[in-house]
Protein backbone atom coordinates (compact mmCIF):
# COMPACT_ATOMS: atom_id res chain seq x y z
CA UNK A 1 0.00 0.00 0.00
CA UNK A 2 1.26 3.52 -0.92
CA UNK A 3 -1.15 5.35 1.79
CA UNK A 4 0.36 7.07 4.08
CA UNK A 5 -1.86 6.26 7.24
CA UNK A 6 -1.06 9.87 9.04
CA UNK A 7 -2.46 11.70 6.01
CA UNK A 8 -5.51 9.59 6.28
CA UNK A 9 -5.67 10.35 9.99
CA UNK A 10 -5.39 14.30 8.88
CA UNK A 11 -7.73 13.71 7.02
CA UNK A 12 -9.84 11.95 9.34
CA UNK A 13 -9.66 14.45 11.76
CA UNK A 14 -10.11 17.79 9.47
CA UNK A 15 -13.46 16.20 8.28
CA UNK A 16 -14.36 15.71 11.85
CA UNK A 17 -13.82 19.58 12.41
CA UNK A 18 -16.25 20.75 9.85
CA UNK A 19 -18.95 18.08 9.59
CA UNK A 20 -21.57 17.36 12.07
CA UNK A 21 -22.02 13.28 12.08
CA UNK A 22 -25.70 12.58 10.98
CA UNK A 23 -27.55 10.06 12.87
CA UNK A 24 -28.12 6.74 11.35
CA UNK A 25 -31.65 7.43 10.44
CA UNK A 26 -30.61 11.07 9.22
CA UNK A 27 -27.86 10.01 6.98
CA UNK A 28 -29.93 7.05 5.33
CA UNK A 29 -33.01 9.55 4.79
CA UNK A 30 -31.03 11.63 3.12
CA UNK A 31 -29.07 8.65 1.30
CA UNK A 32 -32.53 7.76 0.13
CA UNK A 33 -33.06 11.11 -1.45
CA UNK A 34 -29.20 10.65 -2.84
CA UNK A 35 -30.25 7.05 -4.65
CA UNK A 36 -33.52 8.74 -6.00
CA UNK A 37 -31.80 11.35 -7.87
CA UNK A 38 -28.78 9.24 -8.94
CA UNK A 39 -28.35 8.36 -12.60
CA UNK A 40 -27.85 4.26 -13.49
CA UNK A 41 -25.16 2.70 -14.05
CA UNK A 42 -22.31 4.94 -11.55
CA UNK A 43 -21.19 4.64 -8.28
CA UNK A 44 -20.91 7.81 -5.76
CA UNK A 45 -18.73 8.96 -3.13
CA UNK A 46 -19.80 11.88 -0.90
CA UNK A 47 -17.13 13.47 1.84
CA UNK A 48 -19.79 13.54 4.37
CA UNK A 49 -22.34 10.92 5.84
CA UNK A 50 -25.72 10.25 4.92
CA UNK A 51 -24.92 11.18 0.83
CA UNK A 52 -23.89 14.75 1.32
CA UNK A 53 -20.78 16.75 0.43
CA UNK A 54 -20.75 15.22 -3.09
CA UNK A 55 -17.43 14.01 -3.98
CA UNK A 56 -17.71 12.20 -7.44
CA UNK A 57 -19.10 9.43 -9.48
CA UNK A 58 -17.25 7.24 -11.79
CA UNK A 59 -19.47 4.67 -14.01
CA UNK A 60 -15.27 2.77 -14.56
CA UNK A 61 -12.39 2.23 -12.07
CA UNK A 62 -10.48 4.87 -10.51
CA UNK A 63 -6.94 3.60 -9.15
CA UNK A 64 -6.35 6.70 -7.51
CA UNK A 65 -8.65 9.03 -6.27
CA UNK A 66 -5.46 11.43 -5.74
CA UNK A 67 -4.10 12.30 -9.15
CA UNK A 68 -5.46 14.29 -11.98
CA UNK A 69 -7.47 11.67 -13.77
CA UNK A 70 -11.22 9.57 -13.15
CA UNK A 71 -14.43 10.30 -11.88
CA UNK A 72 -12.11 11.08 -8.28
CA UNK A 73 -9.77 13.45 -8.22
CA UNK A 74 -7.11 14.85 -5.89
CA UNK A 75 -8.55 15.46 -2.19
CA UNK A 76 -11.13 12.95 -2.90
CA UNK A 77 -8.73 10.54 -1.73
CA UNK A 78 -9.37 9.20 1.75
CA UNK A 79 -12.40 11.79 2.43
CA UNK A 80 -14.99 9.53 1.33
CA UNK A 81 -17.69 9.41 4.37
CA UNK A 82 -20.41 7.61 2.41
CA UNK A 83 -20.95 6.04 -0.59
CA UNK A 84 -23.82 4.76 -2.86
CA UNK A 85 -23.53 1.72 -5.90
CA UNK A 86 -26.29 2.62 -8.49
CA UNK A 87 -24.97 -0.02 -11.25
CA UNK A 88 -27.28 -2.22 -12.64
CA UNK A 89 -24.93 -4.45 -14.47
CA UNK A 90 -24.80 -6.88 -11.90
CA UNK A 91 -21.11 -6.33 -10.51
CA UNK A 92 -19.97 -4.95 -7.47
CA UNK A 93 -17.61 -2.02 -6.76
CA UNK A 94 -14.56 -2.63 -4.46
CA UNK A 95 -13.42 -0.33 -2.64
CA UNK A 96 -9.10 0.47 -2.10
CA UNK A 97 -7.79 1.31 0.76
CA UNK A 98 -4.55 1.93 -1.48
CA UNK A 99 -3.84 2.95 -4.76
CA UNK A 100 -2.94 1.83 -8.01
CA UNK A 101 -3.55 -1.17 -10.26
CA UNK A 102 -2.44 -3.88 -8.79
CA UNK A 103 -5.25 -3.21 -6.64
CA UNK A 104 -3.49 -4.64 -3.39
CA UNK A 105 -4.20 -4.01 0.24
CA UNK A 106 -7.33 -4.16 2.41
CA UNK A 107 -10.96 -3.79 -0.25
CA UNK A 108 -14.66 -3.94 0.76
CA UNK A 109 -17.48 -3.85 -1.46
CA UNK A 110 -20.53 -2.35 -2.01
CA UNK A 111 -23.08 -4.98 -4.47
CA UNK A 112 -26.01 -4.50 -6.64
CA UNK A 113 -29.28 -3.82 -4.33
CA UNK A 114 -27.26 -2.54 -1.28
CA UNK A 115 -28.36 0.92 -1.96
CA UNK A 116 -25.28 2.69 0.17
CA UNK A 117 -23.11 2.89 2.85
CA UNK A 118 -24.76 5.91 4.76
CA UNK A 119 -22.30 5.88 7.50
CA UNK A 120 -19.09 4.47 6.64
CA UNK A 121 -17.37 4.43 10.05
CA UNK A 122 -18.45 0.80 11.24
CA UNK A 123 -17.25 -0.30 8.52
CA UNK A 124 -13.33 -1.68 7.68
CA UNK A 125 -11.28 -2.90 5.08
CA UNK A 126 -10.32 -6.40 4.99
CA UNK A 127 -7.11 -5.30 6.48
CA UNK A 128 -8.69 -4.09 9.15
CA UNK A 129 -8.36 -0.58 8.56
CA UNK A 130 -11.16 1.84 9.25
CA UNK A 131 -12.94 2.65 5.52
CA UNK A 132 -13.90 6.00 6.70
CA UNK A 133 -11.79 8.50 5.48
CA UNK A 134 -9.66 6.48 3.63
CA UNK A 135 -10.97 5.01 0.42
CA UNK A 136 -8.14 5.61 -2.28
CA UNK A 137 -9.28 3.88 -5.53
CA UNK A 138 -12.15 1.86 -6.76
CA UNK A 139 -13.00 -0.64 -9.35
CA UNK A 140 -16.02 -2.59 -11.04
CA UNK A 141 -15.92 -6.45 -9.96
CA UNK A 142 -17.87 -9.54 -10.15
CA UNK A 143 -18.98 -10.33 -7.00
CA UNK A 144 -17.26 -13.30 -6.37
CA UNK A 145 -14.03 -11.48 -6.44
CA UNK A 146 -14.85 -9.35 -3.37
CA UNK A 147 -14.19 -12.61 -1.22
CA UNK A 148 -11.36 -14.08 -2.65
CA UNK A 149 -8.26 -16.03 -1.44
CA UNK A 150 -7.41 -18.20 -3.61
CA UNK A 151 -8.02 -18.60 -7.43
CA UNK A 152 -10.04 -21.27 -8.81
CA UNK B 1 -44.29 -8.15 -8.05
CA UNK B 2 -44.56 -11.10 -6.06
CA UNK B 3 -42.87 -12.77 -3.39
CA UNK B 4 -42.87 -16.33 -3.24
CA UNK B 5 -41.43 -18.05 -0.30
CA UNK B 6 -40.61 -21.76 -0.40
CA UNK B 7 -38.11 -23.86 1.91
CA UNK B 8 -34.92 -25.50 0.11
CA UNK B 9 -33.11 -27.60 2.23
CA UNK B 10 -30.39 -30.49 1.54
CA UNK B 11 -27.80 -31.21 3.79
CA UNK B 12 -25.86 -29.10 5.72
CA UNK B 13 -21.85 -28.57 4.88
CA UNK B 14 -18.94 -27.16 5.50
CA UNK B 15 -16.96 -25.03 3.06
CA UNK B 16 -14.81 -26.63 0.61
CA UNK B 17 -12.00 -24.83 -1.14
CA UNK B 18 -13.56 -24.13 -4.64
CA UNK B 19 -10.93 -25.83 -7.38
CA UNK B 20 -10.98 -25.23 -10.84
CA UNK B 21 -13.95 -24.04 -12.87
CA UNK B 22 -15.63 -24.90 -15.68
CA UNK B 23 -17.22 -23.70 -19.48
CA UNK B 24 -19.56 -25.71 -21.80
CA UNK B 25 -16.60 -27.14 -23.89
CA UNK B 26 -15.42 -30.72 -23.21
CA UNK B 27 -12.05 -29.87 -22.00
CA UNK B 28 -13.88 -27.80 -19.15
CA UNK B 29 -16.65 -29.94 -18.49
CA UNK B 30 -13.87 -32.27 -16.90
CA UNK B 31 -12.59 -29.64 -14.96
CA UNK B 32 -16.17 -28.95 -13.92
CA UNK B 33 -16.79 -32.88 -12.79
CA UNK B 34 -13.62 -32.70 -11.26
CA UNK B 35 -14.01 -29.54 -9.23
CA UNK B 36 -17.63 -31.44 -7.87
CA UNK B 37 -15.05 -34.24 -6.78
CA UNK B 38 -12.40 -32.29 -5.40
CA UNK B 39 -15.28 -30.27 -3.19
CA UNK B 40 -16.95 -33.50 -2.22
CA UNK B 41 -13.61 -35.37 -1.34
CA UNK B 42 -12.93 -32.69 0.87
CA UNK B 43 -16.64 -32.69 2.66
CA UNK B 44 -16.51 -36.06 3.75
CA UNK B 45 -18.80 -35.48 6.60
CA UNK B 46 -21.46 -33.36 4.26
CA UNK B 47 -22.80 -33.31 1.53
CA UNK B 48 -22.81 -29.80 0.69
CA UNK B 49 -20.72 -27.84 -1.63
CA UNK B 50 -19.78 -24.44 -3.46
CA UNK B 51 -20.89 -23.99 -6.80
CA UNK B 52 -18.52 -24.22 -9.90
CA UNK B 53 -17.82 -21.06 -11.60
CA UNK B 54 -20.02 -22.16 -14.98
CA UNK B 55 -22.95 -22.98 -12.44
CA UNK B 56 -22.94 -19.57 -10.55
CA UNK B 57 -22.97 -17.71 -14.13
CA UNK B 58 -26.22 -20.22 -14.91
CA UNK B 59 -27.90 -19.28 -11.33
CA UNK B 60 -27.01 -15.54 -12.22
CA UNK B 61 -28.65 -15.78 -16.10
CA UNK B 62 -31.52 -17.62 -14.61
CA UNK B 63 -32.03 -14.18 -12.25
CA UNK B 64 -31.75 -11.87 -15.11
CA UNK B 65 -34.09 -13.69 -16.92
CA UNK B 66 -36.83 -13.40 -13.55
CA UNK B 67 -35.72 -10.11 -13.34
CA UNK B 68 -36.77 -9.17 -17.53
CA UNK B 69 -39.69 -10.62 -17.04
CA UNK B 70 -40.52 -8.98 -13.74
CA UNK B 71 -39.75 -5.62 -15.46
CA UNK B 72 -41.31 -5.76 -18.86
CA UNK B 73 -44.42 -7.07 -16.37
CA UNK B 74 -43.81 -3.65 -14.80
CA UNK B 75 -44.08 -1.88 -18.08
CA UNK B 76 -40.51 -1.58 -19.11
CA UNK B 77 -37.17 -3.00 -21.02
CA UNK B 78 -35.02 -5.21 -19.97
CA UNK B 79 -31.96 -6.71 -21.52
CA UNK B 80 -30.13 -9.18 -19.37
CA UNK B 81 -26.46 -9.35 -18.84
CA UNK B 82 -23.83 -8.61 -18.91
CA UNK B 83 -22.38 -11.86 -17.44
CA UNK B 84 -19.34 -13.27 -16.41
CA UNK B 85 -17.62 -16.16 -18.11
CA UNK B 86 -16.10 -18.88 -16.60
CA UNK B 87 -12.24 -17.22 -17.35
CA UNK B 88 -13.73 -14.16 -15.91
CA UNK B 89 -14.16 -15.81 -13.16
CA UNK B 90 -10.69 -17.31 -12.15
CA UNK B 91 -8.04 -15.50 -11.52
CA UNK B 92 -7.08 -13.30 -8.96
CA UNK B 93 -6.23 -14.09 -4.98
CA UNK B 94 -3.17 -14.38 -3.03
CA UNK B 95 -1.45 -16.21 -5.65
CA UNK B 96 -2.26 -17.66 -9.37
CA UNK B 97 -1.99 -21.47 -9.45
CA UNK B 98 -3.61 -22.04 -12.98
CA UNK B 99 -0.75 -21.67 -15.47
CA UNK B 100 -3.20 -22.19 -18.69
CA UNK B 101 -5.31 -19.20 -17.44
CA UNK B 102 -2.25 -17.48 -16.75
CA UNK B 103 -0.88 -17.85 -20.20
CA UNK B 104 -4.18 -16.95 -21.92
CA UNK B 105 -4.77 -13.61 -19.33
CA UNK B 106 -2.00 -12.90 -17.65
CA UNK B 107 -2.92 -11.30 -14.47
CA UNK B 108 -6.15 -10.42 -15.96
CA UNK B 109 -5.47 -7.10 -17.33
CA UNK B 110 -7.39 -7.19 -20.61
CA UNK B 111 -10.78 -9.26 -18.70
CA UNK B 112 -10.32 -6.55 -16.37
CA UNK B 113 -10.88 -3.96 -19.02
CA UNK B 114 -13.61 -5.74 -20.55
CA UNK B 115 -15.73 -5.99 -17.37
CA UNK B 116 -15.47 -2.06 -17.15
CA UNK B 117 -16.48 -1.66 -20.77
CA UNK B 118 -19.49 -4.03 -20.30
CA UNK B 119 -20.29 -2.37 -16.94
CA UNK B 120 -20.49 1.06 -18.84
CA UNK B 121 -22.37 0.08 -21.78
CA UNK B 122 -24.79 -1.60 -19.82
CA UNK B 123 -28.10 -0.88 -22.15
CA UNK B 124 -29.94 -0.75 -19.42
CA UNK B 125 -28.06 2.13 -18.02
CA UNK B 126 -28.70 4.62 -21.07
CA UNK B 127 -32.65 3.16 -21.12
CA UNK B 128 -33.18 4.37 -17.93
CA UNK B 129 -31.45 7.07 -17.81
CA UNK B 130 -33.20 8.31 -21.27
CA UNK B 131 -36.21 8.46 -19.58
CA UNK B 132 -38.27 11.15 -17.89
CA UNK B 133 -37.41 11.72 -14.33
CA UNK B 134 -40.92 10.19 -13.40
CA UNK B 135 -40.29 7.42 -15.13
CA UNK B 136 -36.48 6.76 -14.05
CA UNK B 137 -37.49 6.48 -10.46
CA UNK B 138 -40.80 4.47 -11.10
CA UNK B 139 -38.16 1.65 -12.59
CA UNK B 140 -35.51 2.31 -10.04
CA UNK B 141 -38.16 1.43 -7.78
CA UNK B 142 -39.45 -1.52 -9.96
CA UNK B 143 -35.98 -2.71 -10.59
CA UNK B 144 -33.99 -2.17 -7.14
CA UNK B 145 -37.24 -0.99 -4.66
CA UNK B 146 -37.05 1.76 -2.62
CA UNK B 147 -37.06 2.96 1.44
CA UNK B 148 -41.09 2.45 1.04
CA UNK B 149 -40.65 -1.29 0.25
CA UNK B 150 -39.26 -1.55 3.92
CA UNK B 151 -35.25 -2.37 4.18
CA UNK B 152 -33.92 -5.53 5.44
CA UNK B 153 -30.37 -5.22 7.68
CA UNK B 154 -27.80 -7.55 8.09
CA UNK B 155 -24.93 -7.09 10.25
CA UNK B 156 -21.43 -7.94 8.43
CA UNK B 157 -19.44 -10.42 10.34
CA UNK B 158 -16.07 -7.50 10.30
CA UNK B 159 -18.92 -4.99 11.66
CA UNK B 160 -20.87 -2.83 9.73
CA UNK B 161 -24.38 -3.56 8.31
CA UNK B 162 -25.65 -3.53 4.78
CA UNK B 163 -29.55 -2.73 3.83
CA UNK B 164 -31.40 -4.13 0.83
CA UNK B 165 -35.29 -3.22 0.03
CA UNK B 166 -37.60 -6.00 0.79
CA UNK B 167 -39.47 -5.59 -2.54
CA UNK B 168 -38.39 -5.07 -6.16
CA UNK B 169 -37.98 -6.90 -9.23
CA UNK B 170 -34.68 -8.31 -7.84
CA UNK B 171 -36.33 -9.54 -4.69
CA UNK B 172 -38.37 -11.51 -6.40
CA UNK B 173 -36.11 -13.27 -8.38
CA UNK B 174 -33.98 -13.93 -6.01
CA UNK B 175 -36.59 -14.93 -4.04
CA UNK B 176 -37.80 -17.77 -6.04
CA UNK B 177 -34.26 -19.05 -6.88
CA UNK B 178 -33.34 -19.20 -3.23
CA UNK B 179 -36.83 -19.54 -2.02
CA UNK B 180 -36.74 -17.49 0.98
CA UNK B 181 -34.51 -14.08 0.25
CA UNK B 182 -34.84 -12.47 3.33
CA UNK B 183 -33.00 -15.93 4.84
CA UNK B 184 -31.14 -16.05 1.65
CA UNK B 185 -29.75 -11.94 2.28
CA UNK B 186 -28.67 -12.92 5.90
CA UNK B 187 -26.22 -15.88 5.09
CA UNK B 188 -24.94 -14.47 1.61
CA UNK B 189 -24.02 -11.28 3.65
CA UNK B 190 -22.16 -13.73 6.36
CA UNK B 191 -20.43 -16.48 3.91
CA UNK B 192 -19.27 -13.55 1.54
CA UNK B 193 -17.36 -11.91 4.06
CA UNK B 194 -15.45 -14.00 6.04
CA UNK B 195 -12.15 -14.37 4.25
CA UNK B 196 -10.49 -11.30 5.97
CA UNK B 197 -11.14 -13.26 9.47
CA UNK B 198 -8.85 -15.98 8.76
CA UNK B 199 -6.47 -14.99 5.74
CA UNK B 200 -4.47 -12.39 7.66
CA UNK B 201 -3.45 -14.95 10.39
CA UNK B 202 -2.98 -17.62 7.40
CA UNK B 203 0.20 -15.15 5.49
CA UNK B 204 1.50 -15.11 8.96
CA UNK B 205 1.62 -19.12 9.58
CA UNK B 206 5.21 -20.75 9.41
CA UNK B 207 3.89 -23.39 6.95
CA UNK B 208 3.41 -20.42 5.12
CA UNK B 209 5.76 -18.73 5.16
CA UNK B 210 8.11 -21.32 3.85
CA UNK B 211 6.20 -21.92 0.98
CA UNK B 212 6.14 -18.87 0.01
CA UNK B 213 9.98 -19.22 0.45
CA UNK B 214 10.21 -22.26 -1.62
CA UNK B 215 8.24 -20.26 -4.51
CA UNK B 216 10.14 -17.32 -4.39
CA UNK B 217 13.21 -19.53 -4.74
CA UNK B 218 11.62 -20.99 -7.43
CA UNK B 219 11.02 -17.64 -9.33
CA UNK B 220 14.55 -16.65 -8.54
CA UNK B 221 15.51 -19.93 -10.56
CA UNK B 222 13.18 -19.03 -13.56
CA UNK B 223 15.23 -15.60 -13.48
CA UNK B 224 11.98 -13.45 -11.65
CA UNK B 225 13.26 -12.42 -7.90
CA UNK B 226 10.03 -11.72 -5.93
CA UNK B 227 9.42 -12.38 -2.39
CA UNK B 228 5.97 -13.19 -2.82
CA UNK B 229 3.49 -12.94 -5.08
CA UNK B 230 1.75 -9.22 -4.38
CA UNK B 231 5.29 -7.78 -4.69
CA UNK B 232 4.77 -8.69 -9.10
CA UNK B 233 1.31 -7.50 -9.16
CA UNK B 234 2.83 -4.20 -7.27
CA UNK B 235 5.95 -3.74 -9.33
CA UNK B 236 4.48 -4.94 -12.64
CA UNK B 237 2.97 -1.25 -13.47
CA UNK B 238 6.46 0.29 -13.31
CA UNK B 239 8.00 -2.95 -15.34
CA UNK B 240 5.48 -2.10 -18.45
CA UNK B 241 5.67 1.70 -18.23
CA UNK B 242 6.66 3.03 -21.30
CA UNK B 243 6.62 -0.33 -23.33
CA UNK B 244 3.76 -1.15 -26.28
CA UNK B 245 0.68 -2.84 -25.28
CA UNK B 246 1.37 -6.09 -26.91
CA UNK B 247 4.78 -5.66 -25.15
CA UNK B 248 3.65 -5.02 -21.76
CA UNK B 249 1.45 -7.85 -21.94
CA UNK B 250 3.59 -10.18 -22.92
CA UNK B 251 5.47 -9.38 -19.72
CA UNK B 252 2.23 -9.57 -17.90
CA UNK B 253 1.85 -13.45 -18.69
CA UNK B 254 5.18 -13.95 -18.79
CA UNK B 255 4.76 -13.34 -15.18
CA UNK B 256 2.07 -14.73 -14.39
CA UNK B 257 2.71 -17.96 -15.87
CA UNK B 258 5.67 -17.91 -14.12
CA UNK B 259 4.12 -17.43 -11.05
CA UNK B 260 1.49 -20.00 -11.26
CA UNK B 261 4.01 -22.54 -12.68
CA UNK B 262 6.36 -22.09 -9.24
CA UNK B 263 3.08 -22.22 -7.43
CA UNK B 264 2.24 -25.78 -8.37
CA UNK B 265 5.93 -27.04 -8.76
CA UNK B 266 6.82 -26.00 -5.14
CA UNK B 267 4.28 -26.66 -2.03
CA UNK B 268 2.80 -23.15 -2.23
CA UNK B 269 -0.28 -24.10 -4.08
CA UNK B 270 -1.07 -27.14 -2.48
CA UNK B 271 0.15 -25.51 1.20
CA UNK B 272 -2.45 -22.65 0.84
CA UNK B 273 -5.04 -24.48 -0.20
CA UNK B 274 -4.83 -26.93 2.69
CA UNK B 275 -4.34 -24.17 5.45
CA UNK B 276 -7.31 -22.43 3.78
CA UNK B 277 -9.71 -25.50 4.96
CA UNK B 278 -7.64 -25.43 7.85
CA UNK B 279 -8.26 -21.99 8.89
CA UNK B 280 -11.97 -22.09 7.75
CA UNK B 281 -12.52 -24.94 10.22
CA UNK B 282 -11.49 -23.23 12.75
CA UNK B 283 -11.65 -19.20 12.93
CA UNK B 284 -15.03 -19.83 10.99
CA UNK B 285 -16.54 -22.20 13.33
CA UNK B 286 -19.45 -19.78 14.51
CA UNK B 287 -20.34 -19.57 10.42
CA UNK B 288 -20.96 -22.77 9.91
CA UNK B 289 -24.60 -22.79 10.52
CA UNK B 290 -24.69 -19.64 8.40
CA UNK B 291 -22.12 -20.75 5.56
CA UNK B 292 -23.78 -24.43 5.46
CA UNK B 293 -27.11 -22.76 4.61
CA UNK B 294 -25.59 -20.51 2.19
CA UNK B 295 -24.25 -23.58 0.22
CA UNK B 296 -28.03 -24.98 0.76
CA UNK B 297 -29.78 -22.12 -0.73
CA UNK B 298 -27.31 -21.65 -3.95
CA UNK B 299 -27.69 -25.74 -4.84
CA UNK B 300 -31.83 -25.21 -4.31
CA UNK B 301 -31.49 -22.04 -6.57
CA UNK B 302 -28.87 -24.10 -8.95
CA UNK B 303 -31.52 -26.86 -9.91
CA UNK B 304 -34.09 -23.90 -10.10
CA UNK B 305 -31.73 -21.74 -12.74
CA UNK B 306 -31.65 -25.38 -14.38
CA UNK B 307 -35.44 -25.42 -15.09
CA UNK B 308 -35.61 -21.80 -15.59
CA UNK B 309 -32.87 -21.99 -18.17
CA UNK B 310 -33.60 -24.97 -19.80
CA UNK B 311 -29.92 -25.69 -19.63
CA UNK B 312 -27.58 -27.02 -17.17
CA UNK B 313 -24.02 -25.89 -16.24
Amino acid sequence: MRKILATAATFGLASLGVIVPATSAQASVNCDYAWNNAALGYFYAYAAQGCTDYLGRSSGNDSDWGNSTGGFQGSDTNRAGSILHKGTSGMAVQVFNGTGTDWAGGHTCIKQSEYYMSILFPHSFTSGYQVSDAISSHRWVWASECDKFLDS
Amino acid sequence: MRRAFSSACTAAAIVALTMAGCTANETDQSDSARQRQDTSAENTTSQGRELTDAEQILVQRAEELLVKKCMEGEGFKYWVGPLPTVDDLKGGGYVLTNADWAKEHGYGSRLEEQVQVAQRNDPNHAYANGLSQKDRVRYSTALEGGPSSGMLTAELPRGGAIQTPRDSCRVDAKDQLYGDFEAWFQVEKTATNLTALYAPDLVKDERFVNAVKDWSACMREAGHDYGDPPQIRERLPELTKGLSTEKAYAAEVELAVAEATCAVQTPLAATARALQTEYRDNKLKQYSEDIAAYQRMRLAALARAEDITGSTA
